[in-house]
Formats: structure tokens, C-alpha cells, sequence
């Protein structure tokens, strides 16, 4: 197997079907098709473990497992239950916090250093807003409460904890806890075109 | 079940999809999950629709050599231990056969 050429030029979900492809290839063992898979996805898939974990070498242990973990379950991704593109980004996720959670993010606990370390880095949600593109999960989040979409977004693409977006967003933990919880009903409807 | 019920559902579904359950809770929802159609169903549903906020994130390059442990460690790891272990398989079945044609020997001699 030789190591996949960088091309990443292919929208991921322009390239849907290629992946779903690729998944069937890679569950007979085909390990060419494992590389170009790699070569597709790697660098959104070490963006997400980054952006939970925040510390490089974590991070690349992060994405090695996920890709590991990748080879040995794929004959269990059902397309019925979404894209493989979808699957991946699970399973990076599950890996990057699992691995947070042991440890292998480093967050201090002061909440004026993580406030500043915060600062430093581009804020995720303005960065989300950029990427807003159609009334699909971004535009049913535009229809909730601001701190409500900030609560989400940091959770779902950082990993933060409850005391962790209470810290940046400088809100007790139960008002988080509730802002978390009506925006993920707020969310659901809207994905699923019901009034509240 | 009400709309309520499933309400509840959806939301500590969507706590565990987003990450933010106490390890207790997400323990109990794993076991349940394997168990609960609805639950699996409602899980799916969340991984499917926050997986596309990912879109957000900046592509960034891994390490170099992160493919190249990834490849190492897919090989078949036996390919290299299974020579060794034919040829201890022929020795040993060599020396059964041997000591089977001994005590078969010996049982005809005896009994002449």
C-alpha cells in the first residue's frame, strides 16, 4: 500500500457516494482504498480531535485510534443511518473525548486561564456563523437563543464540559445546563420541521 | 409515550451525542442505547445532524508520519510467527509418529 497522495481537493459532501464506496471496499480489507479514504478525511478528522484535545502529539494518538478503530468497525457503518462522512466524525469525536477525559486535554481549571486561553483563539462561533450556508443544522441553529447556540457549539465542536462553558460564557452551571437542554429541543424541531 | 417522554429522550440523547452527560449518566445511556430501539434511533439522528457543524472546522494536516503508524499497525501481525508454528506442529506430529511405531513394536514383540 503506498502512502496516500495529499489531495484533499474533493468536497467531502460532493463526495458522498465516493466514501460510501470506499467503506465498502475497506470492509473486504482493501487497504488502497483505506489509504485514499485516509487521504480524504484526515485533516477534518485531526481538526476535530485538535479542536476537543488542544494539544498536537494527544491529538495525533487521537487520530491514529480513530483511523485503527475506523478499519476494524467498518463493516458495521449502515448507510441506511446517515453518510459515512457522518460515522467518521463519531468516531473521531467519541475517540478525542474519550481521550480528553483521561486526560489527555490539558484545560486549567482556573477558569481566568481558560477565559484567556479562549481569547487567544478564534472564536468558534463566529467562525461557525461564516460557514452558514442553507436552513440545514446551521440555519435551525441560527433560530435559537444566542447563548443557547454558543452552549451547543462549544460542546459539540470543542468538548467543553458544563463548568467549562459556564466559565467562557460566565453563566452559572444550571442556567448552562438549561440553555443546553432547550436549545437541543429548539434544534430538534426545527430538524424535524415541527412547530414547538 | 407522550410528547414529553419523548422530549426527555431527545434531550439526553442530544446530551450524550454533544458530550456534556456526567460519566454516570453516560454509562446508563450506553446500556440503555444497546437495548432501546428509540433510544439507538434518537442517537443516530443526532450523530447524523451535529456531524455537519464540523463543516465549521478548519481542515488542518496531520503529522506525516501519523499514516505511516496507522499502516504499521493494520498489518497482519501472524504472517511472520506462522512459519514457526507449522514447523513446531510437523516436529511434534513426527515425534507422535515415531513413538506410536515404537509402542507398536514393542506390543508385537511381546505378544509373539
Amino acid at each position: 500500500m503506498n502512502k496516500p497522495i495529499t489531495d484533499t481537493s474533493l468536497p467531502l459532501r460532493e463526495g458522498a457516494d465516493l466514501l460510501r464506496s470506499l467503506a465498502f471496499d475497506i470492509a473486504k480489507g482493501d487497504q488502497n482504498a483505506f489509504a485514499r479514504l485516509y487521504e480524504l478525511t484526515s485533516s477534518k478528522l485531526y481538526s476535530i480531535c485538535l479542536s476537543i484535545i488542544r494539544e498536537p502529539a494527544a491529538a495525533d494518538e487521537a487520530l491514529q485510534e480513530t483511523y485503527l478503530r475506523i478499519w476494524k468497525y467498518i463493516h458495521k457503518y449502515d448507510a441506511k443511518k446517515g453518510h459515512v462522512m457522518g460515522w467518521l466524525v463519531t468516531i473521531a469525536r467519541n475517540t478525542a473525548l474519550r481521550k480528553a477525559r483521561m486526560g489527555g486535554r490539558k484545560l486549567p481549571d482556573n477558569p481566568y486561564d481558560l477565559q484567556n486561553m479562549m481569547a487567544q483563539s478564534p472564536d468558534p462561533f463566529q467562525q461557525l456563523l461564516l460557514s452558514i450556508e442553507s436552513r440545514d443544522v446551521f440555519g435551525c441553529l441560527q433560530g435559537l437563543d444566542k447563548n443557547q447556540q454558543k452552549s451547543i457549539v462549544l460542546a459539540y465542536l470543542y468538548g467543553f464540559t458544563h463548568p467549562e462553558i459556564a466559565a467562557r460564557l460566565d453563566a452559572p452551571i444550571g442556567t448552562v445546563k438549561s440553555w443546553i437542554r432547550r436549545g437541543l429541543i429548539g434544534l430538534r424541531h426545527c430538524l424535524n420541521g415541527e412547530t414547538e | 409515550m407522550t410528547k414529553t417522554d419523548r422530549e426527555d429522550m431527545q434531550i439526553l440523547t442530544g446530551e450524550y451525542v454533544l458530550g456534556t452527560l456526567e460519566e454516570d449518566a453516560r454509562k446508563e445511556f450506553e446500556k440503555n442505547r444497546a437495548e432501546n430501539a428509540v433510544l439507538c434511533k434518537y442517537a443516530d439522528d443526532w450523530e447524523r445532524d451535529l456531524s455537519r457543524l464540523t463543516d465549521a472546522l478548519p481542515d488542518i494536516e496531520p503529522p506525516g508520519d501519523a499514516w505511516q503508524k496507522i499502516q504499521q499497525a493494520i498489518q497482519p501481525s501472524g504472517n511472520a510467527a506462522a512459519p514457526d508454528r507449522i514447523q513446531r506442529w510437523r516436529i511434534a506430529a513426527f515425534l507422535l509418529g515415531g513413538l506410536s511405531l515404537a509402542l507398536l513394536v514393542l506390543l508385537l514383540f511381546f505378544t509373539q
